[in-house]
């Protein structure tokens, strides 16, 4: 994924970092926004950005990963030896990640919002650009894409 | 020849403690494990599949996260070795199984995606196992009298080998930061992350009011420097005690910095660094403190006490899926910083005493018998 990688520094003037917003999409399409810090509040702080990243930002982030070659043929020996290794991160659309995902979203949006029914959670990411001038900040924030969880049906989609 | 003599020196006779700075250790660290370490992992129990992503490890030959009960259950089992290891009841015993479990639960948690610093503290109760930290001050030392034996410095291996790890471990992050171009005048990642983290998670660290008056001057890029050849440093500085002292103090600083400035609390290594403290001879000018140390009856007298409040206060902490210290709202972390930054400040002045001592001697006599018309001395 862009800038997720790397040093993720200060550069010409300015840093850009990933935004995610957390939306909850009400069954009469009104939408509650929430941080996302108040999504993941169940896991440690130092763990919530990372789950957001890796299990919560858009699909086609993903880089496509070799199925041909030596490469290909170490990742199908690996994932033969260690059936586990990075499932979450590397198999994202595998039938029972995206039933666990979105059990877990419907529990979660229940908290948040007790007896209000969620039809679908968006994770709304872009880029945020800060610069500072003159000793302020300014941010922009150019859109990246939304990882949306219908809750109600059996497969997330790309809006 | 000669580099199997230097490197036994090094093993066994370059870190030198006493048995009661160990055992005072030991108390230390079960103590902090009792208050902010257990529970493990306590997340896995309500975490979907979809998160389970571990590395190359042991956990990887599983397709999800382990039940809640048996993490729970690891829990519990370490909760009674770490209130074991406090009193110091089967030392070697509960050393072991201390750190095997943390082992297992921190493999089940950085199946999450995140692997965090805090390995060390499984090295610290597996490689101290082998050290006489359950020499003193612990019910398996009742019985037999408090020598002075206990105050003589000797070589540790174990602090050898305890050194090393946390060298490689401190290594490895130097040079990942290496790696990925902390060191590129035109980057400055200290500041990078220093926004990132505040408008990613929205966390707002208590100096960042203070660092913001700094704008974007290039003192981010001095502590771009600074962070990397600290880091790297270790892996020379492990072979001599001093240069290791020297710079474990400069990283208790960097980790107070840390804190202030970007709210990450590296509170574990601050707490291995502990290991290498000469805990007896510090408090030997406070008789009170002294005798308290110095005599094994008060600690086994105490120890049922102790391993029975330890053990409850830790079991109502795996079962409510919270750190004691937490739950009753101990800042154990930001307190182990301040501590250790207080330390070395202490530290420093009294090199700066005992430099200026002397020298200011010295010039009394001069100035002395300059008064007098006597000879400079």
């Amino acid at each position: 994924m862009p800038f997720f990688d790397g040093d993720g520094g200060y550069r010409r003037g300015a840093v850009e970092v990933p935004h995610v917003e957390v939306v909850l999409v009400l069954a009469d399409g009104s939408r509650r926004r929430f941080h996302i810090k108040d999504l993941l509040n169940s896991f440690d702080v130092g763990l919530q950005g990372t789950v957001a990243l890796k299990y919560l930002s858009p699909l086609q982030e993903q880089e496509p990963r070799s199925s041909s070659g030596l490469k290909g043929y170490l990742r199908r020996l690996a994932l033969r030896l260690l059936p586990g290794l990075h499932r979450g991160q590397w198999q994202r659309d595998d039938p029972d990640n995206r039933a666990s995902l979105r059990e877990w979203l419907q529990r979660r949006a229940g908290e948040l919002l007790p007896d209000q029914p969620v039809a679908r959670v968006e994770f709304e990411w872009s880029t945020q650009r800060v610069s500072v001038v003159d000793g302020q900040r300014r941010a922009t924030l150019t859109p990246l894409g939304v990882f949306a969880v219908p809750l109600g049906t059996d497969t997330p989609r790309q809006p | 020849v000669k580099l199997t003599a230097t490197l036994d020196r090094w093993m066994f006779e370059e870190f030198r403690a006493c048995t009661l700075d160990l055992a005072v250790y030991r108390v230390l660290f079960a103590l902090y494990l009792l208050l902010w370490t257990v529970p493990i992992a306590p997340w896995i129990s309500g975490a979907p599949q979809a998160f389970f992503s571990p590395p190359v490890s042991a956990a990887a030959l599983l397709v999800d996260f382990p039940p809640g009960p048996l993490i729970t259950a690891m829990n519990l089992l370490l909760a009674a070795s770490v209130s074991m290891l406090m009193i110091g009841w089967k030392t070697r015993a509960a050393s072991l199984s201390t750190g095997l479990l943390i082992l297992v639960l921190k493999h089940f948690e950085y199946a999450g995606g995140k692997i965090n610093a805090d390995i060390v503290l499984v090295a610290v109760p597996l490689v101290m196992a082998f050290s006489d930290w359950g020499k003193a001050w612990s019910m398996d030392s009742r019985g037999m009298p408090a020598t002075s034996t206990h105050r003589v410095a000797r070589g540790q291996w174990c602090l050898s080998y305890l050194a090393f790890i946390m060298a490689v471990m401190m290594f490895t992050a130097g040079w990942a930061k290496l790696q990925s171009g902390w060191l590129d005048p035109a980057v400055q990642s200290a500041y990078g992350h220093f926004m990132s983290i505040r408008l990613l998670i929205g966390n707002e660290p208590w100096a960042a009011g203070w660092a913001d008056m700094l704008g974007t001057t290039r003192l981010w890029e001095v502590a771009d420097w600074a962070t990397v050849w600290l880091e790297l440093a270790f892996i020379v500085a492990f072979f001599n005690r001093r240069w290791w002292r020297c710079l474990t103090a400069a990283a208790v600083v960097f980790h107070f910095g840390v804190w202030a400035l970007y709210d990450i609390v590296f509170e574990t290594n601050v707490i291995t660094y502990g290991a290498f403290l000469p805990y007896a001879r510090a408090v030997a000018r406070w008789p009170a403190l002294d005798d308290l140390i110095a005599g094994n009856r008060p600690a086994v007298r105490m120890a049922p006490l102790v391993f029975c409040a330890s053990l409850a206060a830790a079991t109502f902490a795996v079962l409510t899926g919270t750190a004691f210290g937490r739950i009753v709202h101990l800042p154990v972390m930001e307190f182990i910083l301040m501590t250790g930054f207080a330390i070395v400040c202490a530290w420093l002045a009294w090199l700066v005493k005992s430099w200026a001592r002397p020298r200011l001697a010295r010039t009394e006599v001069t100035v002395g018998n300059e008064e007098v018309g006597g000879p400079t001395v």
